[in-house]
Formats: C-alpha cells, sequence, structure tokens
C-alpha cells in the first residue's frame, strides 16, 4: 500500500465519520416517537431533506465518493480491512466523543470483535 | 439538549440495518462495474479529470448513485432510532447473511478464514445487542 493510498483511505475515513455526524445530529433534532406508520415515514423524510446539515453531509459524501473512485481505480484488495477499521474507529469517536453517547464496555468488545470479524473476511 | 431515548433493537430496526447493508453492498458493487468499465487503473494527477469525467457517464456509477440514496434513507431511519456507535457495528450482521446466503443459494465453498470470521462477528453482535436496552441518561 502507497503512501499516496493510505492517506487517501484516511481521509474518506474522516469523510465517513463526519457524515455519520451530521446524520445523527439530523435525526437527533426530531423525536422519532412523532413519526409513526407510512405517513409518519414520509413526513420523517421530507423534514430530514429540508435540512442544510443534510445537504452539506451529501456535499462531504460526493468528496468521500470522488477519493474512493481514485482508490478503486489502484485496484488493490487488501485495502478492504484497513479502510473498514479506519471508519470504525473514526465513527466511535465520532459517537463517543461529540455525540456523547454513552458507550459502555460491552458495547466496545462487540465493536471490536465486529471490526475483527470484518477484517478477516476481507483477508479471507 | 438530550432527550430521554431507548436504543432498542425492534423487529423493524434489525430489518432496516438488513436493507442498510445490502443497499450499500449494492452500491458498491455498482462503483466497482463503473471503474472498471472507464479502463483506467491508477488514477494520478494527470489521468484524474479523464477518470472522472467518464465515471459521470457510466450508468454503473448512476444505478450505485440510486442504491446510495435508498441506503440513505433506510439508515436516517436506523440513526432516528439507535445510537450511531450502536447501529454502525451492528450492520456486520449483513456479512453473516452474505456468507450464509452464498452457502445456501451459491453452494459456494466458505473457507476456514471466513467462518472465524463470521463467528467474531457472530459474537460480537451479542455484545452489542446487549449494551443495547440501557437507558441513555441525560449528561
Amino acid at each position: 500500500m502507497s503512501l499516496k493510498i493510505f492517506l487517501l483511505i484516511a481521509f474518506r475515513g474522516i469523510c465517513s465519520a463526519y457524515e455519520q455526524l451530521l446524520f445523527k445530529r439530523g435525526t437527533n433534532s426530531l423525536d422519532s416517537q412523532e413519526f409513526k406508520g407510512a405517513s409518519g415515514f414520509f413526513r420523517f423524510i421530507s423534514l430530514i431533506l429540508r435540512m442544510p446539515r443534510i445537504w452539506l453531509a451529501f456535499l462531504v459524501i460526493a468528496i468521500g465518493w470522488t477519493v474512493w473512485f481514485v482508490v478503486l481505480s489502484s485496484a488493490d484488495l487488501s485495502l478492504a480491512a484497513p479502510a473498514t477499521s479506519m471508519e470504525y474507529i473514526a465513527i466511535l469517536g465520532v459517537a463517543y466523543f461529540l455525540l456523547k453517547e454513552n458507550i459502555c464496555r460491552r458495547r466496545i468488545i462487540g465493536a471490536l470483535l465486529v471490526l475483527i470479524g470484518i477484517c478477516f473476511l476481507a483477508v479471507s | 439538549m438530550l432527550k430521554k431515548k431507548t436504543s432498542s433493537l425492534t423487529f423493524t430496526v434489525v430489518a432496516f440495518l438488513l436493507a442498510t447493508a445490502l443497499s450499500a453492498m449494492a452500491a458498491e458493487l455498482f462503483f466497482k462495474k463503473g471503474s472498471l468499465s472507464t479502463g483506467i487503473a491508477d488514477v494520478g494527477f494527470n489521468s484524474f479529470l479523464g477518470y472522472m469525467g467518464k465515471m459521470l457517464l457510466s450508468p454503473y456509477m448512476w444505478l450505485g448513485v440510486l442504491f446510495y440514496f435508498l441506503n440513505f434513507i433506510v439508515w436516517i431511519t436506523v440513526l432516528s432510532r439507535i445510537d450511531l456507535s450502536l447501529a454502525y457495528p451492528l450492520s456486520g450482521l449483513t456479512y453473516i447473511g452474505i456468507t450464509f446466503a452464498s452457502l445456501i443459494f451459491l453452494h459456494e465453498k466458505i473457507s476456514f478464514l471466513r467462518w472465524v470470521g463470521v463467528l467474531f462477528i457472530a459474537v460480537g453482535i451479542c455484545f452489542l445487542a446487549n449494551s443495547a436496552d440501557k437507558k441513555v441518561a441525560p449528561l
């Protein structure tokens, strides 16, 4: 893995974490209990799509994709594991430090086991 | 401002989580196909604009975008119900689904390393599911 590819993957991980932060902040600003049934679902989606921070998230996704397309063109199968790992760590960091989610020890152990499992799948 | 919220894993949430991961995989697959269809490998500074131009003209890329939008709709619904730190690792559930689907429907041989991976994910999900029902106290 060249340094260029590594930096691109790390950048994409940061983009993913920022997207998720914006998404979660968006849904946190609404009360999910208010949206029941199919009509509630459509109302929920239309409210979400009217939030500026969701559109900022789409912009970040477009940047992340552009970077990812460049990574894909280098066609290296060994990239899946480090890319996933970086996203996991960045997203859990965002959940803990910025969203102040209550992360108990069980959840950390669970997330790490899933991450190890995915890395096994990526190399197999 | 933090509302009182629970992070319980209902049937709907689990079904939506599966839909999220399947649509994400379809999108990735189409992006990869789109990337291959450009015929340009190892994009650098010089080939970048030509590569992106070809990507934007590729129908595969747009199919990928369509699946990503579906993915967004389902994912945002999941996030409205459970914590991000719970939802994100739980999407590992799909890999188990994919492995069993390829064993049962495609009669593929599953390697030992793959089973080890599936086992790790399964145990991890048990831990995560156990961390789900805790009431989150406002900070």
